[in-house]
């Protein structure tokens, strides 16, 4: 119970001293998952918008598969990007591996199915209506595209926020194939499991703390945007 | 817009839902097309509007013959429950118009004649889920009619509204039509509202054309003993 009230009293010290090293792992988890969500969203609104609103041929599959990765294990995202990327894997050549490079890929792949499943599903409804509605407006293809992501702002909102939540918290993937160097690729996750494992309690609670108040905020935002 | 359907045909899993030889729709007429559920008005409409693609046959848009994108932007659909979009009744009005890149004083201006025609002009900056389905439909009318349209298709349009909506919108149908001398094909399986509207009417069951003729003619002495059953009361289809 000491060492516990001990490494509170020591991580609110270290956020509020501004600690550099806390802040710079800090700052490196925001960026990664940052760029990881963004990427995944350039891909994953038009594959979602187009599984929802068309039908065809193994699209009951697709949709599967897409359910089904929703729920994929990091640590398997994480060993396929790492074999992919490892010096005897196919590309192995950019020579990327235990970088925040491989880190964003194998959050891509984490972050890709849940918000084309989210997107998917909120589109398949009412996706056409609001097509034909613009397309008999005079809307052209672009300005379709741009009213369904207006008209489904929310679930789409909520999909990012989603991802962005799965991608921050995320640590076998990240462990694997970003390293853990300190300074280089080392996130709030994976710094967590090492200052435990070392005992160093104070700086795992801190991060921690910052963690919890992160997905407090991103909660917040959630429910906003859901208007609950 | 004078449109001309030819040869139209489409099935829907493996039934015939619309068979028509040959049917035209003169320029500057308020056109009413009635039928029974399922007679294939809505396919009709929706191949003209160019949603649904038809098996076989050809729409021909005036002039422009079946080149369909060249007319797409003067031709607009208001279907039965229009889907109104998560804006303003303003915003709504106006996205047809945004869509053509129109300036904001024309936008404005055009947005405010329509809201006032249909007298919805006192809720523009309320969003749309807060109002009543007839006002919804007029919401939906008036964005149609901001876009100036050639030929304006209408689905059932006034299909269980309130009194005061069907006659506001009837009104607002009959003065387009008048001063902007545009093509009008109006659905519906309401007879009186038929008789009240239409320049010209035509009967389809089946996906075929029964019966059609100017107003008075299609009313008072309809030549089919199908059509004459339907206008009648009777339980045709």
């Amino acid at each position: 119970m000491e060492s516990i009230f001990k490494g509170f009293q020591g991580a609110l010290g270290l956020i509020l001293s501004g600690d550099r090293e806390v802040y710079s792992i800090i700052g490196l988890s925001l960026s990664v998952s940052f760029v990881s969500v963004v990427i995944s969203m350039i891909i994953s609104l038009p594959m979602g918008i187009a599984i929802g609103m068309k039908e065809f041929p193994l699209r009951k599959a697709v949709v599967m598969v897409i359910n089904t990765l929703m729920g994929l294990p990091p640590v398997i995202a994480g060993l396929f990007v790492y074999l992919l990327l490892s010096r005897s894997g196919p590309l192995g050549y950019l020579g990327i591996l235990h970088s925040p490079k491989a880190m964003i890929i194998a959050q891509v792949l984490l972050i890709i199915p849940i918000i084309t499943g989210i997107t998917m599903a909120a589109i398949k409804d009412r996706g056409s209506l609001v097509k034909n509605t613009a397309y008999t407006l005079g809307a052209g293809k672009f300005q379709m595209l741009w009213t369904l992501i207006r008209e489904f702002r929310t679930s789409i909102g909520s999909s990012l926020i989603a991802g962005y939540g799965r991608a921050i918290s995320e640590v076998g993937a990240v462990m694997l194939v970003g390293g853990n160097i300190k300074g280089y690729t080392r996130v709030m996750t994976t710094a967590i499991v090492l200052e435990t494992n070392m005992g160093n309690f104070d700086q795992a609670i801190a991060i921690g703390i910052v963690l919890l108040t992160l997905f407090f905020v991103i909660n917040i935002f959630l429910q906003k945007y859901q208007g609950a | 817009m004078r449109i001309q359907v030819l040869g139209l045909k489409k099935e829907y899993d493996g039934v015939k839902v619309l068979d028509i030889d040959k049917l035209s729709f003169a320029e500057g007429a308020l056109h009413v097309v009635m039928g029974p559920n399922g007679s294939g008005k809505s396919t009709l409409l929706e191949i003209i509007a160019g949603l649904t693609r038809p098996d076989g046959g050809s729409v021909l848009y005036g002039d422009h013959q079946n080149d369909f994108e060249t007319v797409r932007r003067s031709i607009t659909l208001v279907m039965q429950r229009s889907y109104l979009f998560h804006t303003s009744v303003y915003n709504n009005i106006a996205m047809g118009l945004k869509y053509r890149g129109l300036g904001r004083e024309e936008l404005k201006d055009r947005v405010l004649k329509c809201a006032e025609a249909l007298d919805i002009k006192r809720f523009l900056h309320r969003n749309v889920r807060t109002l009543s389905g007839g006002e919804k439909q007029r919401v939906a009318l008036a964005r149609a009619l901001a876009l100036k349209p050639d030929l304006l298709l209408l689905d059932e349009s006034t299909a269980n509204l309130d009194p005061e909506s069907i006659i506001i919108i009837e009104r607002v149908l009959r003065d387009y039509q008048k001063e902007s001398g545009a093509t009008i094909i109006f659905v519906t399986h309401n007879v009186f509202q038929a008789k009240r509207l239409a320049d010209r009417a035509y009967l389809l069951m089946r996906g075929r054309v029964i019966e059609e003729g100017e107003s008075k003619k299609f009313f008072e002495n309809p030549g089919s003993a199908l059509a004459k059953g339907f206008l009648g009361g009777e339980i045709v289809y």
